[in-house]
């Protein structure tokens, strides 16, 4: 259990910073999430915090130890790399014991303790296989193993499941989730796929351009979003520009929208952004009060089978609405509607 | 019927290539000292008389003792070389690097010339180890294009794994990377080996009175007229390359190291 | 992360660019292997070139041009023509045969590849001297084809094929054609499979398809082989030897020959200086040529 933090911590290549005062305090025990698109500096933060490569300013602690100097072979990290980085020379058992021959254990320990992870990635029978008798969910699971043979401080995953086809990935979140809960280790995944980072994480860092976006519980992530990044990187979202008022309602395009404005934007001057949520969002022929309505049109109906998906618009902006399959609509494209609004709705700086 | 044409064209072209040793193999089967093929008669006396008077066996142990040493010397000039240059992008290496692959862009003559100059200026003409010497820094160029082509294979991945193992730079070399390139560093010693082995111009140039190797003997022997033995030293030869490269494809992927791309990719 | 994962090993090499590490000590041992063992006899030799050479003797330090006014000599310039018009042939006729050789097997399977691979591994390292031994079998009245053709009715009576500069070609053609196929083989094995396909559903046969998407896609692998062929068959001292004249002499025997039997080391050197700066920038330039064309 050991809790990671990072002092405002840099790192530049050359000219260009990858990591901007990143500041960041992650409680022990939890399963983390490093959320960003490619080229964040996700990769790099990552990157440091494993020892792999060195901060060019700032601090990184495992508790209370400063580790920032310290080498990756020194800190106990256990990494899963995400093209899994096995040794191609080795078979599962010599991989996953392989720190265990660095420190000359012998032989007879080193076996015992590849059986015993094997059993708990639940795959008791491969020990002596060669690394190309494996599929490549058994590697994922080899790599894990590996990782977590000495006990580490840390559980660093690098897009741990972006190499397996998408049913597999679902039922490895799960794993990883059970395995996380059942051995308690502070652990980190890097991912760019904001659900998988909803579905697993108890906390997620939502990190673009090298800086630090949001720190927060999916949830918060989701229905908080601090700002217009990470409310458009993390689930889908119309952002309406206008100033949120002291009594809560919202102005926009010379309407006073009646929506019950939380969060922490400034009220009655600056511009604000209203964040809508399509699960929020409602389409009805005729609105009963036009504060808490916008009139938009239709401009497209997918049928996905499990739901129906509807985009209408209002003047630049664009709503995703979503219907229940299976019955009729009572509208089509082209048609003028109103769109509902939620009582409460999230706002932030513009 | 152009598929055919095209592997009838392979099948001509190898039977080229091979015609050679298929003759030479056919000639030390001779009975008497005429060189004749088809042979007349069928003996092996011609390879019992190689591998036991000392006029062959001598020339054989000298070969294989100075292929043996240029060897390891060439790796062992090679492979710190490719390793910093891949590991740490060390400008000196690269420099080093494009040094050692001079001596294959220039017709051999050169380097021996450059070698007989050298070794008599600083006094080791003639000498065992102007042979050796010469050999390895000559054949450097094999080892110093294999080790780096596997290099090239090991994935950079695997580094920081084993770092985040616990694995030290010295550990991560023993346990990863030098695992990972043994084939190709036995590959390229097994060229090494072969090519030292076969070499004469530099062999003759610095030491070709002295020193007989295998090849300077040959080369020595045809002024006295052709002899069943001779070609049975050359089956000998022939068969050596073929072995040991026979052995460099069982053990690694001999494909991969003369450049092709791997399939499995 | 491309911008990342691309920025970082670059990063952390170009950090450890010029710093005495302890670590790059063990560079030194190959070093000195190399400078002392190798760039110090080029440099010897460069110099000896411009030596004096004592009649009848040695040579003493001088800066003389005589071994380089003796290229003027029609001895050096025929040899210098037979041995350029000898080798461009050699490699015109080996690249062009290797490129269809190299194509067909590197589409075959392994099991197949592998043993056409080390054969011509074998005659690639077995040297010339064992190479022109075999030929001087093969050609002899002997033992050689001349037999298989009087077999055949084509002659009455076995002949000796050598010495002749036939000899020295069909000798140097086998010597150089693993070279011209390995040096080929890597491109050809990454080539793109799919174009040769393309343009069989749009109607080339295998041959056309060859000769219409194959050969122009490798031109400047092409070209590069064409110079390294040019280059190690300009390396050849002994089938001239073996299997010619003295009038069929090349360069490389004349390096030979002046340094050995006619103790002539400074014009040698010149010669050798002068065979080196032909490869030299014969390669650089078709280093450069390829880049261009890769830019």
């Amino acid at each position: 259990m050991t809790n990671l933090t990072l002092e405002n911590v840099w790192k530049r290549f050359g000219s260009f910073d990858a990591l901007k005062h990143v500041n960041l305090d992650l409680p022990s025990g939890k399963m983390i999430t490093f959320l960003g698109p490619s080229g964040s500096g996700k990769s790099t933060l990552f990157r440091l915090v494993a020892g792999l490569d060195s901060a060019s300013e700032g601090v990184v602690r495992f508790d209370d130890t400063d580790v920032t100097r310290m080498p990756a072979h020194q800190r106990n990290v256990g990494m899963v790399f995400q093209n899994y980085a096995l040794f191609p020379h080795l078979n599962v058992w010599e991989n996953i014991s392989y720190g265990l021959m660095l420190q000359r254990r012998p032989k007879a320990e080193r076996r015992a303790r590849a059986e015993e992870l094997l059993e708990l990635i639940k795959l008791p029978h491969i020990a002596d296989r060669t690394l190309n008798q494996l599929s490549g969910g058994q590697r994922q699971r080899v790599a894990i193993a590996r990782a977590l043979a000495m006990e580490p401080r840390l559980f660093l995953l690098d897009e741990p499941l972006s190499a397996l086809d998408a049913k597999l990935r679902e039922h490895m979140q799960n794993e990883l989730c059970d395995l996380q809960q059942t051995l308690g280790i502070t652990t980190i995944v890097v991912t760019h796929d904001q659900r998988e980072a909803m579905t697993m994480s108890d906390v997620v860092v939502v990190i673009d351009h090298g800086e630090i976006q949001q720190v927060g519980t999916p949830l918060e992530i989701y229905r908080k979003p601090s700002t217009p990044f990470v409310a458009d990187f993390v689930g889908t979202s119309t952002l309406l520009e206008g100033i949120a008022r002291q009594d809560g309602t919202f102005e926009f395009e010379g309407r006073r929208l009646n929506v019950g404005c939380i969060g922490e934007a400034e009220r009655d001057h600056t511009p604000s952004l209203l964040c809508l949520r399509p699960e929020q969002l409602a389409l009805r022929t005729q609105s009963d009060d036009p504060s808490h309505a916008i009139p938009v049109e239709v401009r497209l109906i997918r049928d996905l089978g499990s739901e129906i998906e509807v985009t209408a618009s209002f003047g630049k902006y664009e709503f995703l609405v979503k219907e229940p399959s299976g019955h009729s609509l009572g509208y089509s494209e082209g048609d003028r509607l109103d769109l509902l609004l939620p009582d409460h709705a999230h706002v932030m700086r513009a | 019927m152009s598929a055919r044409l095209g592997r009838l064209y392979v099948c001509f072209v190898a039977l080229f290539l091979a015609m050679p040793f298929i003759v030479v193999a056919g000639v030390s089967f001779n009975e008497k000292k005429r060189l004749y093929f088809p042979p007349r008669g069928f003996s092996l006396d011609w390879y019992r008389d190689v591998v036991s008077t000392p006029e062959w066996l001598d020339p054989i142990l000298t070969s294989l003792t100075v292929a043996a040493i240029a060897t390891v010397i060439a790796i062992a000039i090679a492979l710190p070389i490719c390793f910093m240059m891949w590991r740490h992008g060390i400008l000196f290496a690269k420099a080093l690097f494009g040094l050692g692959l001079v001596p294959f862009m220039l017709p051999p003559v050169t380097s021996a010339l450059g070698f007989l100059i050298f070794w008599s200026e600083i006094g080791g003409y003639g000498s065992f180890w102007a042979t050796t010497i010469s050999h390895s820094v000559f054949l450097v160029t094999i080892p110093l294009m294999m080790i780096s082509l596997g290099l090239e294979t090991v994935d950079e991945d695997l580094l920081d794994a084993a770092a985040s193992l616990g694995a030290t730079e010295t550990e991560i070399f023993k346990t990863v990377i030098f695992p990972l390139i043994l084939p190709f560093v036995f590959g390229a010693s097994a060229f090494c080996f072969v090519l030292s082995m076969n070499e004469y111009i530099i062999a003759f140039m610095v030491a070709g009175f002295t020193v007989e190797t295998l090849p300077i003997k040959v080369v020595n022997s045809l002024r006295y007229g052709y002899s069943p033995a001779m070609a049975a030293v050359s089956v000998f030869s022939v068969l050596a390359a073929a072995g040991l490269f026979l052995l460099v494809a069982r053990f690694g992927d001999l494909l991969k190291m003369v450049g092709a791309l791997d399939k499995t990719d | 992360m491309t911008v990342q994962s691309t920025s970082v090993p670059t990063a952390a090499k170009s950090s450890s660019f010029g710093r005495l590490d302890s670590k790059n000590l063990i560079l030194i041992p190959p070093g000195i292997m190399l400078l002392v063992f190798f760039l110090c006899p080029f440099l010897i030799m460069g110099a000896v070139s411009f030596y004096y050479r004592v009649p009848d003797g040695f040579y003493e330090p001088d800066f003389v041009l005589s071994n380089y006014a003796a290229f003027f000599d029609p001895v050096f310039l025929t040899a210098l023509v037979r041995s350029l018009t000898l080798c461009a042939v050699i490699s015109v006729v080996c690249v062009s045969l290797a490129m269809p050789f190299t194509y067909l097997v590197s589409r075959m399977r392994r099991v197949v590849q592998i043993p056409i691979v080390i054969l011509l591994l074998c005659i690639l390292t077995l040297s010339e001297v064992i190479l022109g031994f075999s030929w001087t079998i093969l050609l002899s009245r002997t033992a050689g084809v001349s037999n298989i053709l009087v077999w055949l009715g084509v002659l009455d009576r076995p002949v000796s094929l050598y010495p002749s500069s036939f000899a020295i070609m069909i000798a140097m053609l086998h010597f150089c054609f693993p070279f011209a196929v390995l040096t080929i083989y890597p491109p050809i094995s990454r080539f793109d499979r799919s174009l040769p396909e393309a343009a069989a559903t749009m109607g080339a046969g295998p041959v056309r398809a060859f000769f219409t998407v194959v050969v122009p896609a490798l031109r400047g692998t092409i070209i590069s082989a064409l110079v390294l062929v040019f280059v190690f068959a300009l390396g050849a001292y002994l089938f001239p030897q073996m299997l010619g004249r003295p009038a069929d002499w090349t360069l490389s025997v004349l390096i030979t020959d002046q340094a050995i039997y006619k103790s002539n080391i400074p014009f040698a050197a010149a010669m050798s200086v002068f065979l080196c700066l032909i490869c030299f920038s014969l390669i650089l330039g078709v280093g450069k040529l390829s880049k261009k064309s890769e830019g």
